[in-house]
């Protein structure tokens, strides 16, 4: 080849390589073009169509519970969509981006969704600034026979609105809640009770401390387990037993006092039971040496593998145990215990998990943005219909909140009559009384202030009373300056 | 004195075998991780717990590369929208400033190169609240010409630190002997500069891909799953978003992210060999 055809060739090459890199920039232009639609802020003033033809955004973190659940929150969407001819535009989130800076700040800038879910007690926040709408302004979008079947908790979930009241919203309803969790049932490796020479039937579940004490003691000695009952010291998993004991034992088992002035951990329940708790790794060693760190999911992993006998895991893990220990579980080798009423009843607080309607940001076409508010309200009704409700346990471990479909949930779990999962869960949720509280200090309270004494204490770092004291005095303060910035 | 001969080796064949046996154990400690990350994406959910120590699963899956394909489909695209238009974007920027500070002279030069350096003295994250109000404001927010301006704030100051050296170090003559040929002091810079810089501008252009296509912080806090979420926040949800750990799922997603900095990379190596050692 000559020079100048080569000459010819590398201008031809370097041409198309301009050309190929004009073509990126334009696309990418273009993609940016297509992104800047994608705000909160520029949806809303979208020219968006009327009726169920609205376009709408939902932010979503119930698809972070698993891999079927991402599915089961995708399938519903698109399912709406495709029905009504809304079109929701997800953001799919994580616990960071709730909790965090990201939904707030958005919030904040009017750049907000027309709908949201998440765990109730960390939308406290949004709804005090007004972000939400009382869920009496629009409980008339529900449908009839879902206003009809979730009666049963309204009542009961404003006592976890109580906080609001000293801010001139008396009980109000922000976040609906569509599914809840009682917190928290037992698990046991049956195989390992009848190794240990147990009575599956007798001596499961616990029926209390001692009664647990006993159990865990027989499991770890003469089971083929190396721990017999596995306590959890992770930031976000330490209440796990300590909690239910307390509600059990008659105490505040919600951090806070009625008022949310003063934070009970310093009373004699919440010492009893945080020495009880502590003694079942330090004194009695049926717990193991992983204790002050360990996670209900690493847990699971352990019991799966057969070095845990028994444990008390959150509801929200069981699709993680039926998807990695699937043989366990239809089996009934692995199964599911209530926790013991004591003197204060059923040793549970409802977790739920909700959804809710943005207020109106400043700015915003009241016309259009009530369209979008019934589009969005039909993907709330969706998820409150039957079809979906009755996939809710089986996806995500919470259970469905409408009572006509309680009858339908055991038969959508595999092995259900064995590990009792669903039946037990159920019964947990007939007897519990108490919904966890959707004030802001609540999530932050747990994990960030509590969280670390309770892994002191387990480390032996201070006493179990010196740690609820110090909580205590750490939850007063939190409060007094809670409500002195908001005075 | 060879190495050989000083550690006293009396045959080349055991020399051979012991520097092979060295060479294996080396380069295993680093393969072998990748190799069981590799694997470890065809395991379904119920070997992760197994009791028994398994290299290759009993049951493979694709189970979890089709899911991550899926669930980074589109924050790949935008990982590549976003790499691309920063890298353009810098080079437009970072080309013609490290060549004026590199080759040029005029008044205040060495105190306008220091504010552009102390830029990569404070912690980034100051910048982060500042800049997401900012480009709320500007409508830059949740937008991917957003992130090709604020990594801008990573990519310039270091990239034209390390071009400007290297434009510096080309003969000094060689603008003036292409003028005595008829260039222009542009085309000249077009003609003769920039091809002679070449491994050093495919190094800065590879540093720009890598950072905006590996960033969370900026990506993070910018934008959200409406708009242009890019991958490493994805997978960021995928390892930390809930309670639970899908390791399957986070090993696909974490190699298919990997890929395309590797590929670049491949790339690109020779050009970075020669931009560093001259540089």
């Amino acid at each position: 080849m000559s020079d100048k055809s080569h000459s010819t060739q590398t201008r031809s090459t370097r041409r198309s390589l301009l050309k190929a890199t004009a073509g990126i920039t334009v696309a990418s232009v273009a993609g940016c073009t297509g992104a800047l639609g994608g705000g909160g802020s520029t949806s809303n003033n979208s020219s968006g169509g009327g009726g169920s033809s609205a376009s709408f955004e939902f932010w979503d973190i119930l698809n972070t519970q698993s891999r079927a659940a991402k599915q089961m929150v995708k399938t519903s969407v698109n399912d709406y969509s495709s029905s009504s001819g809304a079109n929701a535009e997800v953001n799919y989130s994580g616990y960071q981006q709730l909790t965090g800076s990201n939904w707030y700040s958005n919030f904040e800038r009017g750049n907000g969704p027309h709908i949201i879910s998440a765990d109730t007690i960390f939308t406290g926040r949004f709804s005090e600034e007004e972000w939400l709408m009382p869920f009496e302004e629009w409980k008339h979008l529900l449908d009839d026979d879902v206003v009809e079947n979730i009666q049963w908790l309204v009542e009961p979930f404003k006592e976890a609105n109580s906080w609001k009241g000293k801010l001139g919203m008396e009980q109000v309803i922000h976040a609906l809640p569509v599914m809840a969790a009682p917190q928290e049932p037992f698990q046991v490796r049956v195989d390992h009770l009848e190794a240990a020479g147990l009575d599956p039937k007798k001596d499961f579940p616990p029926k209390d401390f001692e009664d647990l004490l006993r159990v865990a003691t027989a499991l770890q000695e003469n089971g083929p387990g190396d721990i017999g009952f596995q306590l959890h010291g992770d930031l976000f998993d330490w209440y796990t037993l300590l909690t239910p004991m307390v509600y059990a034992n008659g105490g505040e088992g919600g951090y806070f006092a009625d008022d949310f002035t003063k934070c009970p951990l310093d009373s004699d329940i919440w010492i009893d039971a945080m020495e009880k708790t502590v003694s079942l790794y330090r004194e009695h060693e049926v717990s193991g040496p992983q204790t002050p760190n360990i996670s209900t999911e690493q847990t699971l992993a352990l019991m799966i593998n057969g070095q845990v006998s028994m444990s008390i895991c959150e509801p929200m893990d069981m699709p993680q145990f039926a998807e990695k220990g699937p043989d366990l579980f239809t089996s009934g080798d692995l199964q599911w215990g209530s926790f013991w009423e004591g003197s204060g009843g059923l040793g549970s607080t409802l977790l739920p998990f909700g959804m809710a309607l943005a207020s109106k940001p400043d700015g915003v076409d009241e016309a259009k943005w009530q369209r979008q508010h019934e589009a969005a309200a039909g993907l709330l009704n969706k998820w409150l219909s039957k079809d979906f409700q009755k996939q809710v346990f089986k996806n995500t471990g919470f259970y469905p909140v409408r009572e006509d479909v309680w009858s339908e949930v055991a038969g959508t779990i595999d092995g259900a009559e064995k590990n009792r999962a669903p039946q037990v869960v159920k019964s947990m949720i007939d007897r519990t009384e108490h919904f966890n509280t959707t004030h802001p200090l609540y999530g932050s309270f747990s994990g960030s202030t509590i969280g670390p004494k309770v892994q002191s204490a387990l480390k032996g770092e201070m006493s179990p009373a010196e740690a609820c004291k110090q909580a205590a005095a750490e939850g007063d303060k939190q409060l007094s300056e809670y409500w002195s910035s908001r005075q | 004195m060879s190495v050989r001969d000083r550690v006293g080796f009396e045959s080349d064949g055991f020399y051979k075998f012991v520097t092979g046996v060295l060479t294996l154990f080396l380069v295993s400690i680093s393969v072998f991780p990748i190799l069981y990350t590799f694997l470890m994406t065809f395991r379904p959910a119920n070997e992760f717990y197994s009791n028994d120590v398994q290299l290759f699963p009993t049951n493979p899956t694709l189970d979890n590369w089709t899911f991550a394909f899926a669930e980074l489909g589109d924050a790949l695209v935008n990982s590549f929208l976003i790499a691309t238009g920063t890298t353009l974007l810098s080079l437009l920027i970072i080309v013609p400033g490290a060549y004026v500070f590199g080759r040029k002279q005029f008044p205040g030069k060495k105190y306008f190169f220091y504010i552009i350096i102390v830029a990569l003295m404070f912690p980034y994250i100051l910048l982060i609240v500042p800049i997401s109000d900012f480009w709320f404001t500007l409508g830059l927010y949740d937008t991917i010409p957003g992130l090709w301006i604020s990594y801008q704030l990573f990519v310039a100051p270091f990239a034209i630190w390390i071009l400007r050296d290297y434009f510096a170090k080309l003969p000094r003559n060689i603008e003036e002997s292409a003028q005595i040929y008829g260039c222009t002091q542009f085309t000249a810079f077009i003609r003769v500069i920039l091809p002679m810089a070449g491994p050093a501008i495919v190094a800065i252009a590879f540093l720009s891909f890598l950072t905006a296509w590996n960033d969370f912080l900026m990506s993070s806090i910018l934008t959200t799953g409406t708009g242009p979420r890019p991958a490493v926040v994805e997978l960021f949800i995928t390892v930390a978003g809930g309670d639970t750990s899908d390791w399957g799922l986070i090993t696909a997603e974490t190699l298919i992210i990997g890929i395309p900095p590797t590929v670049l990379y491949l790339w690109a190596r020779q050009y970075l060999s020669e931009s560093f050692e001259m540089s």
